[in-house]
């Protein structure tokens, strides 16, 4: 009797302590800065069920390097979470997909974009109400803030940030760091509505040199991300990064040899410059683009 | 008799179900939610098709 009551006792501390165990995800940035931008992509996550071939991948293509942390989760269990990063410049993380225990890890692998967001918990209600999904609850993430991944009214996931030091000052992107995020959705009036509502940016349109039209939102003059209809009829609505590059053409080119797939091949952009979009070994999508900075031009 | 086997089942039950609750602790939080990706749904079926000819930064 005694040792079944020893038994329980055990077991409570260990759902107990399993219950509080949270993952304390480093910060994104080196330099907090104590200001919220709502709106801004903030920071990207790659999960992939290769880590190892997505390291050589994307140090060749652009450059990066990646810093094993191998987090804690209690109970002798670790996540092998990586810090990536651009020039010396925090840009994103990475993790191993295997660990989710599905399946098909390959079908997960993706990244995913983290928009920052004033108040967490207000900003979950509205994507719930604007017809959005919750994935996972607003979770504590210690020094990193507070993190919840949604999908939003179409369908395309990522997540939601709420800084607990303040988000990344507006730079330039440099060739090899995030340029642009877009979100490729089945229609674009209903996703503007929705991402306007959830962040408080401004809706604006561009005109192409197609006669079409370009859709973003906005932070006073400074666009954050943009909205494209689906562009790739294989696709469901997803979010797709932007990586600067110098020379699509001579990128696009080793992406084979380095495990990856080109998805769809330089091409001339209508407002100059060319993108292609790739896949890396993965299968996780991602675009890259030239892009010439107008001595005039805001930071991104 | 009949008790002391009620309560005997009854520790055993709740003992597995606390034992099941440990599973929740191999998952890693946050992004252990996360679904098929789009790019993941595809499949390796070679090139696709579309343009982003009109994506990307504009300003």
């Amino acid at each position: 009797m005694r040792l079944f009551k020893l038994f329980f006792l055990v077991l409570f501390f260990l759902l107990y302590g399993c219950a509080t165990q949270q993952p304390n995800l480093p910060s994104i940035t080196d330099t907090p800065t104590g200001k919220y931008l709502p709106g801004k992509i903030v920071w990207h996550d790659l999960i992939t069920h290769t880590p190892e071939a997505s390291k050589r991948f994307y140090g060749e293509l652009f450059g990066w390097e990646f810093e094993d942390q191998g987090l804690d989760f209690g109970f002798g269990r670790t996540v092998n979470y990586s810090l990536i990063r651009h020039q010396g410049e925090l840009i994103g993380g990475m993790i191993d997909a295997n660990l989710f225990q599905r399946a098909n890890p390959a079908e997960l692998s993706q990244w995913v974009v983290v928009m920052s967001v004033a108040d967490i918990d207000k900003a979950v209600d509205v994507v719930q109400d604007s017809g959005g999904k919750l994935l996972t609850a607003a979770t504590d993430v210690a020094d990193r803030g507070r993190l919840a991944l949604v999908e939003d009214s179409q369908g395309a996931s990522f997540a939601l940030l709420q800084t607990r030091d303040g988000d990344p000052a507006d730079r330039e992107a440099p060739p090899g760091g995030f340029l642009w995020d877009e979100v490729w959705p089945a229609d674009v009036k209903l996703a503007s509505a929705f991402y306007t509502r959830l962040t408080g940016l401004q809706s604006d349109t561009l005109a192409t040199a197609g006669g079409g039209e370009y859709h973003y939102l906005k932070s006073a003059e400074k666009p954050r991300f943009g909205l494209l209809q689906q562009p790739v009829k294989q696709l469901s609505p997803t979010w797709t990064s932007y990586i600067r590059v110098q020379q699509p053409a001579a990128v696009a080119e080793r992406v084979a040899e380095l495990g990856g797939r080109v998805l769809l091949p330089v091409q001339d952009r209508d407002a100059g410059g060319q993108a292609a979009l790739i896949a890396g070994p993965s299968g996780a999508g991602i675009a890259i683009q030239s892009w010439q900075q107008a001595p005039s031009a805001a930071a991104k | 008799m009949f008790q002391l086997w009620f309560k005997r089942l009854a520790q055993v039950a709740l003992m597995l179900v606390m034992i099941s609750g440990l599973y929740a602790c191999n998952n890693p939080q946050v992004y252990g939610s996360i679904g098929v990706s789009s790019y993941g749904k595809m499949g390796n079926s070679g090139r696709v098709s579309g343009s982003i000819s009109i994506g990307g930064r504009i300003r």
